[in-house]
């Protein structure tokens, strides 16, 4: 394992957003995915261990978030309209989950690959959710889970989710999902993803999987 | 001497080396259900292994933040100064700093929303300009019916790719819906062709041509014009003609010596 993460973590903590820029910049031979799985993500959970490690305190980690939010933003920006005709996914933290750079990342990936999407953000109360579901009806939901004491909360939201009519694929992924198995709060009604690895092969699955049926 | 620790103003534990809580403060009982008497069960999963790292440590009053859960059932941020006696008991002083950080996660959610709504702003902004592209592409090449046979073209700016796909579109929809005998083009405002521009001019030429029973006369070409356009000019189906004015008095002429012999 490289250092590069160390290094781009201790940008973020500086606090400092035009570095931050430039290092994300001067790796442009990455494509995104590997941005995001090599750098970004493990950046954010060295931070973790950091404060873990009691080197830093909550405010630097929140510091470090705006300041990663701020890089994704401005070099990732939303790919506009993907047509009528692209498929669509939304993504949602559950209601009181405040970590949200995961699914930024998630959904970003899914706009790179011609996807409509609708990242709806942190903090998402199910009701909204689910009401924004039926309406613009995508045909996957990602929703994103980090803390232990939420997990109840992930089983009703995937219940109720299941029971929209039109039957869309729910993705369930964030730190959770890569330390415990979600599959008790899932019951086999969501696609559980442990991380960005495991979402890109997904993808890639399911679309070759698709192109398979298109010619048969 | 025994110190009165139930009436410190803030959540402080003493706990045993089994981690069980051997006494607290009133203000504990504020914040927290005791109702087991592990210390654990009062801690955020993923403060559990700070805390372990942290307890009984040979350094003295250490100070960390930890998430704890509240008898609320949420999770709050205390900074925890721990000390070890000589009986291996720790105490624990918990300052409650979860207000100084909500005030911090306020700022962050409101700099996040910002961020959202910028990246909607740089986008819809986009999508306006490429409109006004589209729209200055339009009216770079309007097509003006002189008379119900001859039509007028001027063509303003560089001659582009993009330009002229829009100036394309547009000539052959009104020639074919009309009935003009004569299309003049005018490029006195052009400045630069651009070599995917002059193809994209030819194939409109062509196109005109095979409509059938069209003459195309350009006009207002200058010499610099002609270096860039170089050898199209002699594949392509038109006629040169110096002026506007000068068409317009030829089409008269034409038109009093019909009359003339009607």
């Amino acid at each position: 394992m490289d250092d590069r993460h160390k290094a781009f973590a201790r940008i973020l903590l500086e606090g400092n957003v035009e570095a931050a820029l430039e290092y994300i910049k001067q790796y442009n031979y990455f494509d995104r995915f590997s941005i995001f799985d090599h750098i970004v993500t493990p950046s954010l959970f060295y931070i973790g261990e950091l404060w873990e490690q009691n080197e830093i305190s909550v405010a630097d980690e929140h510091l470090a978030t705006g300041v990663c939010d701020f890089v994704l933003s401005r070099l990732y920006p939303p790919a506009g309209s993907a047509g009528s005709l692209a498929k669509k996914a939304m993504f949602f933290c559950l209601e009181g989950e405040q970590h949200y750079l995961g699914l930024k990342m998630v959904s970003s990936l899914f706009e790179e690959k011609g996807w409509s999407t609708r990242n709806l953000g942190p903090n998402l109360p199910l009701e909204y959710a689910f009401n924004y579901a039926r309406d613009w009806r995508p045909n996957i939901i990602g929703l994103s889970v980090s803390i232990v004491y939420h997990l109840p909360k992930l089983k009703t939201c995937v219940e109720a989710l299941a029971k929209l009519p039109y039957k869309p694929i729910i993705l369930v992924g964030g730190r959770l999902a890569g330390k415990y198995d979600l599959e008790p709060y899932c019951e086999n009604k969501a696609v559980i993803l442990k991380d960005l690895e495991s979402l890109e092969s997904w993808v890639s699955q399911t679309i070759l999987g698709e192109k398979l049926d298109a010619l048969s | 001497m025994h110190y009165p620790e139930e009436y410190l103003p803030v959540p402080y534990f003493k706990i045993d080396n089994n981690l069980n809580i051997i006494s607290y403060s009133l203000e504990a009982l504020k914040h927290f259900n005791l109702e087991s008497k592990k210390f654990t069960s009062l801690i955020d999963e993923g403060s559990i292994d700070k805390l372990y790292n942290n307890l009984f440590s040979t350094k003295n009053n250490q100070k960390i933040e930890l998430n704890f859960r509240t008898k609320y059932e949420e999770i709050a941020l205390f900074e925890t100064h721990i000390s070890t006696d000589h009986e291996d008991h720790c105490h624990l002083v918990l300052m409650p700093i979860g207000n100084s950080i909500h005030i911090l996660e306020e700022r962050l959610s409101a700099l996040q929303k910002r961020l959202l709504s910028t990246d909607f702003e740089l986008f819809e902004k986009k999508e306006e300009l490429v409109k006004a592209m589209k729209r200055l592409n339009e009216l770079s090449g309007p097509f003006i019916p002189i008379s119900e046979e001859l039509a007028f073209v001027p063509i303003f700016g560089n001659v582009t790719a993009e330009k002229m796909k829009v100036i394309n579109a547009n000539t052959i929809k009104h020639v074919y819906e009309g009935d003009f005998h004569t299309v003049l083009f005018d490029f006195t405002a052009v400045g630069n062709f651009k070599s995917s521009g002059i193809l994209l001019l030819g194939e409109l030429f062509q196109m005109l041509n095979l409509m059938g029973n069209k003459k195309i006369k350009l006009i207002g070409l200058k010499p610099s014009h002609c270096f860039q356009l170089n050898d199209h000019l002699i594949d392509w189906p038109v006629v040169f003609e110096s002026t506007l004015k000068q068409v317009i008095k030829t089409v008269q002429q034409k038109k009093q010596i019909q009359k003339r012999l009607t």
